[in-house]
């Protein structure tokens, strides 16, 4: 698959990741906020790894992301 | 540096670099956990004041912040297509790419702006309460990032439309588009904490 068809493919499913979560979010389901810290963990991690192409980077660069996305998942839960 | 070194670069894995370049890196680095700190001490906030947070939450909707979520990610989109058309010698197309996300750029600043206007209209300024200090200052800055990359965008619509940047030379391309991307990284970060949980 070309890489623009990998970016497209990661378009569309951002876009339905940010429309699911806010449908989540508004029906005031129960647990919504594990559901939105782990759709905009995936979202972070997508731009990251497949528009700004860290894909390519150092494996420090990869680890560095996914921590931080762990400290942001673990931070909002624990202080929800 | 010119794009054959930057992608043998790549190809090499080396740590010191990452696309965009190491400083655009550390610059993002910078950003992003200065945002992170930010949103943990809203969260941290909303634990002490749940009730007032949730009653000002309800002056903020939503859907707006939703729509332009998908702007700006769109805008990203455009973006990240440039450079592989760029690398593909397509400099007309890879100028029409970077034209569209900066379009799209300056639709969620009206998008926001308008946000910011109704805020006002009624009454809510930066020292209403602790939610809308928060909310002005995260998105604020936002807001000036966002700027910024709507300036550097066109300067680099310009320099690809002119062929001042090419193939053989994208470095400052690829830096600008991960600029671009680390405003959507942060609007990624803020968006769920300010308006949906």
């Amino acid at each position: 698959m070309s890489e623009i068809k990998k970016n497209t493919f990661t378009w569309v499913a951002l876009v339905l990741l940010i429309i699911l979560n806010t449908i989540f979010a508004e029906n005031g389901m129960q647990h919504a906020v594990y559901f939105i810290v782990t759709v905009s963990s995936i979202k972070f991690l997508a731009v990251v790894y497949q528009f700004i192409e860290a894909k390519h980077a150092h494996a420090a660069w990869k680890a560095l992301s996914i921590l931080f996305v762990a400290v942001y998942v673990i931070g909002i839960l624990v202080l929800y | 540096m010119d794009n054959e070194k930057t992608l043998q670069n790549y190809e090499s894995n080396s740590i010191y670099y990452p696309p965009g370049g190491i400083l655009v890196w550390l610059l993002i680095i910078l950003e992003i956990f200065t945002f992170l700190g930010a949103s943990l001490v809203f969260m941290y906030y909303r634990g002490i004041e749940w009730d007032d947070f949730l009653a000002f939450r309800m002056h903020i909707n939503p859907v707006v912040g939703t729509i332009n979520t998908v702007i700006l990610i769109t805008s990203g989109y455009f973006m990240a297509n440039s450079l592989h058309q760029l690398r593909s010698g397509e400099n007309g197309k890879a100028a029409q790419q970077i034209l569209i996300g900066l379009l799209f750029g300056v639709l969620f600043l009206v998008v926001k702006g308008a946000e910011y206007y109704f805020k006002i209209e009624a009454g809510i300024g930066l020292g209403s309460n602790t939610f809308f200090t928060f909310y002005w200052l995260m998105t604020g800055f936002h807001f000036i990032h966002v700027l910024f990359g709507v300036g550097l965008l066109t300067y680099m619509y310009q320099g690809v439309k002119s062929n001042k940047y090419d193939a053989k030379n994208m470095f400052d391309v690829e830096s600008s588009a991960t600029y671009w991307h680390m405003c959507d990284l942060i609007w990624i970060l803020i968006f769920p904490v300010l308006y949906l949980i």
